[in-house]
């Protein structure tokens, strides 16, 4: 068996039995409440779609997929370039020489670890559309398999050759897709007979990766050097705000704790262009709901907001913006619990304080009833509030790993959102409770 | 044998590596010394291909890095200084991968190697249980997998317990006598002197000096100074060099 392949699902299985059994049982037990949950809700919305909107088998499930597939493509190029080169397995491996079947399997496993998050949603979207469309549907989800693999070969082919610019592989890498779709579209228009067709094509394609695969496959690790970040020394001089010029409004045990948050924020580059350019886009999109969509413009901007903040603070969970804790800073040094959450909560507030003071200025501007604009207020403050609170929670339950740090956030925040409005009152009683329980494991990390 | 031309490394705001031209033979093992930031760690990876842009010529034999980086793969073995193993494979699960990777048939040397390095306890713990020494024994180990013609090592004995160095250095003289071509830097002059015979001292990115044994026995019967005194000197006030 491929070496690569054969290690790689060896550890998968060595990570499985390592975990203690409860954490075993509890993952196993979360994700069959959030498994039957989703797609028992999606089964309902597939069939009312089918039902009521005179939607064709078909139609939905394209939509779906096609959905689907554009994650996948869109997330590539930045998995390719940003997630890559940062990864140390893959490094690791590229210093070896892999046979050709070997380092297209070292690529295909790390794209698809990038992409679990994408395969853990779509698997109860797929399990919903088949239930409610039958098992014609495996043909599509094998179709779907088949198409994310084509486009993702087609980005590492791309990128192996070495002497393109960053540029000029976005460029082919988007031309490539948008004649793929052509062609896709083409025949699903000219026939009826979807399937076989589409099968063709993507056949056609493989042999035509194949052949670049083969002229190109000793380079395929040309990205992980071009591409590995360098720690600039620019972010020195960035901020002349130094730890002794802080004000002491913070009660003094907090202190050093947000003049570390708050440094840290400053001085990193990428953090503060984040929140500016996201703050940004926010902007112009409420100006264009507010142009186009007046009517809808009070809805928009509570649900908008909540997504900003959702979106924005997923990026606490990465890297380049917001680096892990140390051990040694969880573990060793004396620090509670209220300390940390508060220099968090502090130091991030800022931010939302601005959200806020943007979202009056807008409603106020648009002209909605001040009853409404409190209202908006406190569902945003609300959720902002809730948002920090779970960052602290998973931040300190997974100090030294934050990619599934950032996968927990996202799992909690969707199912609490979504629980609090299901099973009456089950639902929020539940959730209650297994941020209880957070609470408590969180609370325990620290050394005391 | 390493043939290095010209070599330039450049990082945003500083040059790690200056204009270092040299050229390491076969059967000798070479010491590569100098402060911390003098661009050791920097020629390394340059050497075996982390480092994909800068100026220069870097040759395996006859191979040239930048046209036949896959067949240059196969050249060398690299343990680096911070090892980067995978916490959830155990220490024998990673030699037997990079075995399978490189195709040799490796079974007898991770045996050995177990034993020269003390893993007898530990060989069936994952990498997540390790001690810092135990993971550089095992990135060690895992550069000297096939045994391959030039050895890379990027302090990469420095957490090493007396028996497996003893039994480190004498699998690095076999090697050595057996024609392959060794490099190894490290921050121990002792050891860099007791192995090695020849030093190559860098200092800011450039090359201040490259010492046989016995330009070394030399010096210190001239200038009535031992090994590291000369160090010190000669990396605060570079005219003194040879
Ligand atoms: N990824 C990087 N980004 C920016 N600068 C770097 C990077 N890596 C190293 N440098 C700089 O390059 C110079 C040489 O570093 P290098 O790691 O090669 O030194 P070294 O001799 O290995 O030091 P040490 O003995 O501490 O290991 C230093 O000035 C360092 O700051
Ligand atoms: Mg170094």
């Amino acid at each position: 068996m491929n070496a690569i392949l054969k290690y790689h699902v060896r550890q998968l299985f060595n990570y499985w039995h390592h975990l203690k059994f409860r954490i075993r049982a509890e993952i196993i037990i979360l994700f069959i409440i959030f498994y039957s949950f989703f797609t028992d809700k999606l089964v309902f919305y597939f069939n009312q779609i089918l039902d009521y909107q005179d939607t064709s088998l078909t139609g939905l499930s394209t939509i779906v997929l096609h959905l689907l597939m554009l994650i996948v493509i869109l997330s590539t190029p930045f998995i390719y370039f940003n997630l890559f080169p940062r990864q140390k397995g893959l490094t690791n491996l590229s210093l070896y020489p892999l046979k050709k079947s070997e380092a297209l399997t070292t690529l295909m496993i790390y794209f698809v670890k990038y992409q679990i998050i994408i395969i853990l949603i779509a698997t109860p979207v797929f399990t919903a559309l088949m239930l409610s469309t039958g098992p014609l549907m495996l043909l599509y989800i094998l179709f779907l398999l088949c198409s994310s693999l084509f486009l993702s070969g087609l980005m590492v082919l791309i990128l192996a050759s070495k002497y393109l610019s960053r540029s000029r592989i976005f460029y082919q890498y988007f031309l490539f897709f948008f004649l793929y779709f052509v062609s896709f579209a083409i025949v699903y228009w000219t026939t009826y007979l979807f399937f076989y067709y589409t099968i063709l094509v993507i056949f056609c394609g493989w042999i035509v990766l194949l052949r670049y695969w083969n002229a190109r496959w000793q380079s395929w690790d040309h990205v992980l050097n071009r591409y590995r970040p360098v720690v600039q020394k620019s972010t020195q001089n960035m901020s002349k705000l130094t730890y002794f010029q802080f004000p002491s409004a913070i009660p003094k045990t907090v202190r050093p704790l947000f003049i570390k948050e708050i440094l840290s924020h400053i001085r990193n580059k990428n953090y503060m262009r984040l929140k500016i350019i996201s703050l940004f886009i926010y902007l112009i999109i409420m100006i264009l709901v507010d142009i186009f969509y007046h009517e809808y413009f009070t809805t928009a901007i509570s649900l908008l907001t909540i997504l900003l903040i959702w979106e924005h603070y997923s990026h606490q969970f990465n890297e380049k913006y917001v680096m892990k804790e140390t051990r040694f800073f969880i573990k060793v040094l004396p620090i509670k619990f209220y300390q940390y959450s508060l220099s968090k909560f502090f130091s991030e507030f800022l931010y939302i304080a601005l959200i806020l003071f943007v979202v009056l200025i807008l409603t106020l501007i648009h002209g909605i009833a001040l009853f409404k604009i409190l209202n908006i207020l406190g569902i945003i403050t609300i959720f902002s509030l809730f948002v920090l609170y779970i960052i602290t929670l998973i931040r300190i339950i997974f100090y030294d790993n934050p990619r599934v740090a950032g996968y927990a956030y996202h799992f909690l925040i969707i199912f609490t959102v979504v629980m609090s409005f299901s099973f009456y009152l089950v639902g929020p009683i539940v959730t209650l409770f297994i941020i209880i329980y957070l609470h408590f494991i969180s609370n325990r990390q620290f050394a005391r | 044998m390493i043939k290095v031309s010209n070599l330039t490394i450049r990082y945003p705001e500083v040059v790690a590596v200056d204009n270092v031209s040299i050229q390491l033979k076969e059967g000798i093992i070479y010491g590569l010394v100098g402060p911390n930031g003098a661009g050791k760690s920097s020629f390394i990876k340059a050497l075996v291909g982390l480092i994909a842009e800068y100026d220069g010529d870097i040759y395996f034999d006859e191979f040239s890095r930048s046209k036949d980086r896959h067949i240059i793969k196969s050249l060398f073995g690299y343990a680096p200084e911070d090892p980067d193993l995978y916490p959830y494979l155990t220490g024998k699960e990673y030699l037997h991968m990079i075995a399978d990777i490189r195709q040799v048939d490796a079974n007898s040397q991770i045996k050995a190697l177990q034993s020269d390095f003390g893993l007898d306890n530990v060989f069936d713990d994952l990498i997540n249980r390790y001690s810092h020494g135990m993971r550089q024994k095992i990135s060690f180990a895992a550069a000297l997998i096939g045994e391959p013609k030039n050895l890379i090592l990027d302090e990469a004995l420095n957490g090493f317990d007396p028996i497996s160095q003893y039994n480190s250095k004498n699998i690095l003289l076999t090697l050595a006598r057996n024609g392959h071509t060794i490099l190894l830097s490290s921050h121990v002059l002792e050891l860099v002197e007791n192995w090695c015979q020849e030093i190559i001292i860098l200092n800011e990115g450039k090359l201040l000096a490259e010492y046989t044994l016995e330009q070394i026995e030399d010096i210190k019967a001239r200038t009535g100074k031992d090994f590291s005194e000369h160090f010190v000197s000669l990396v605060q006030r570079p005219s003194e060099g040879l």
